[in-house]
């Protein structure tokens, strides 16, 4: 066979097909795994495919829902929270790539480093923090569920001023411009 | 340098959110638990900003061997990951995510055709954390080549009829040094005295003090004038003329000019002979007659840059070229042009060979109103030739064996 005529060397990498099959990958799994109803599950596989297909949808975050369904079905279990901690995560860091992941793309695993290295740093406290808030519940059953009033109330106050924050940002940038 | 956020921090504030929500409604901390890492990576991306993602793109010829182009592309960027863009030979668009730090990227590209080439252009995109940072996309960076054509040996070149220079290989007809035997002429004040001819005054001196001399011609340069016509680049599959798809076209025929200009110029500089050069398009290049090895290495910089002209440039007029020259006409003579400028030499009375660089016609895949239509404008193409003929242009056609045919023509008196 014919060498092609155009050809590009990079340092090892993989193709773009990889990244969004990961993604799928990531959403059916967790979906099998985390949700108990068949329905949801192809629910989830099917925004999976979507998501891989056109990120831009956030479709991806639809599967992610379909987990938080399955999560609110089930019995609070520490096992289940640290693996849905786990995969919402790598859905949200997959979407996030697959968004400047073009068609056709080729991906430098080493481009990937600085990515891996900061799920592992998030994972990290995310998970540690699951076990507190679960210890916690499980520590305090038959009382009033403070750990999940602190908790919840803290979530959403940071999210607020990340908010605030980002809006300042965004128009101290426009002021500049 | 400034970037901008990806909608995905935006998702995953929201999404942080609605999860806490969700977890509260229901009493459930594992639900809240989920929004955990998605709303400290939203802490991290926010901590860091948008600033650091500046890219600039670089590309530099590397050696490669023969047949292909070798272009490094390398980006200097603060940013954790670039997106490379990067066109090759104007025809396939390539896509590469890599790291911000001496990332580099081999770009390789084989050569199908001579004359100037884009082989590479290419821009770059910084992205930081995730791809949740994004700059704008940089300047497009561009690796312009020249592919010489491939050298051909050509023997005998066509001379004009008079042979004007002071100096070279040719034996002219005006009395001189260095070629052969002229006649026996009476000695004249300016002759050398080593060129007397003792036996032959001798012989034949009418009077005691007549001195009679030997006599020979001199040896001249020609004036060799070698015009491109660039208007039109038509490779030999006939199905891909007019698509700009020079990838499967094969040899073109500007392959065939340029490959025809540089064994010309190689041949008669070789000779000794002065080469002048000029592209028939307005605007298009023009070396002055020039003779040497270094006046060779221009001519052949300037054939390796001659491309086809636009659409839209006008035919150049009459070209001045030096007087009693021998001009090489490189056209495919579709177009009328071309011959027009070659007869309008010929009535001034240069000796004028019109190269036909038309490549060996692939016929295949062409319907049979575009077989039609092919034959109507090569019929066009005959009277052409035949026009030229007629006013004394002798033809060459380069695809069949124009080194007998530049001989056979050389050797033919007009």
């Amino acid at each position: 066979m014919r060498a092609p005529n155009d050809t590009m060397q990079t340092a090892p990498s993989v193709s773009w097909i990889a990244i969004r099959g990961v993604l799928v990958v990531v959403i059916a799994l967790g979906a099998f795994a985390l949700n108990p109803l068949v329905g949801w599950q192809w629910v989830a596989v099917v925004l999976a495919a979507v998501a891989a297909g056109f990120p831009q949808t956030f479709a991806a975050w639809g599967g992610a829902a379909c987990i938080v369904i399955g999560m609110l079905l089930s019995e609070p279990d520490l096992g289940r929270a640290m693996l849905a901690v786990l995969v919402v995560h790598s859905i949200h860091v997959l979407t996030t790539l697959t968004l400047v992941i073009p068609r056709g793309a080729r991906v430098v695993l080493a481009a990937l480093r600085p990515t891996a290295v900061r799920f592992g740093l998030v994972q990290a406290i995310a998970q540690s923090l699951t076990v507190a808030v679960m210890l916690g519940v499980d520590g305090a059953e038959g009382t009033a569920p403070w750990a999940v009033v602190a908790g919840g109330g803290a979530v959403v106050a940071v999210a607020v001023l990340l908010l605030v924050t980002a809006n300042r940002r965004q128009s101290d940038m426009q002021r500049r411009v | 340098m400034q970037g901008r956020w990806s909608p995905a921090l935006a998702v995953a504030i929201a999404g942080a959110i609605v999860l806490a929500v969700i977890g509260l409604l229901f009493s459930r901390p594992d639900v809240v638990a989920m929004g955990l890492p998605v709303g400290l990576w939203s802490v991290l991306a926010l901590a860091r900003g948008t600033a650091g993602v500046g890219v600039v793109p670089s590309v530099s010829s590397r050696p490669s061997p023969d047949g292909e182009l070798l272009t490094e592309i390398s980006v200097a960027s603060d940013a954790e990951m670039v997106e490379l863009v990067v066109v090759q030979s104007e025809r396939r668009t390539r896509r590469a995510i890599v790291p911000g730090a001496a990332a580099t990227v081999l770009a390789r590209s084989r050569v199908l055709h001579s004359g100037p080439a884009l082989p590479v252009q290419v821009s770059a995109r910084g992205l930081a954390f995730d791809g949740a940072v994004l700059s704008a996309p940089s300047e497009i960076v561009r690796s312009r080549r020249q592919v010489a054509p491939a050298r051909r040996t050509l023997g005998m070149l066509p001379l004009p009829r008079r042979l004007s220079g002071l100096h070279g290989s040719h034996e002219g007809r005006r009395p001189g040094q260095g070629g052969d035997f002229r006649d026996i002429h009476v000695f004249a004040p300016g002759d050398e005295l080593r060129r007397v001819d003792w036996r032959a005054t001798a012989r034949m001196a009418r009077r005691p003090g007549d001195l009679l001399v030997r006599r020979t011609h001199t040896l001249s340069d020609a004036s060799v004038v070698i015009a491109m016509d660039t208007s039109e680049d038509l490779g030999e599959v006939v199905a891909s003329w007019g698509s700009g798809d020079f990838e499967r076209s094969g040899v073109t025929s500007l392959d065939n000019a340029r490959e025809a200009a540089r064994g010309l110029a190689g041949a008669a500089i070789d000779a000794g002979d002065r080469v002048a050069l000029h592209v028939l398009a307005h605007g298009g290049r023009s070396l002055r007659s020039g003779g040497g090895s270094r006046h060779l290495a221009r001519l052949e910089a300037a054939i390796a840059a001659t491309g086809q002209a636009g659409d839209d440039v006008a035919f150049r007029r009459t070209p001045q070229v030096p007087h009693g020259s021998v001009i090489l006409v490189l056209s495919t003579f579709f177009r009328g042009a071309a011959a027009q400028t070659a007869l309008m030499w010929r009535a001034s009375g240069h000796r004028v060979v019109a190269i036909d660089v038309l490549p060996r016609l692939d016929r295949s895949r062409l319907s049979r109103p575009q077989l039609i239509a092919l034959r109507t404008v090569l019929a066009e193409r005959e009277n052409v030739f035949a026009d030229l003929h007629g006013a004394g242009v002798d033809v060459v056609t380069w695809a069949e064996d124009p080194s007998s045919a530049l001989r056979q023509v050389a050797r033919a008196t007009r």
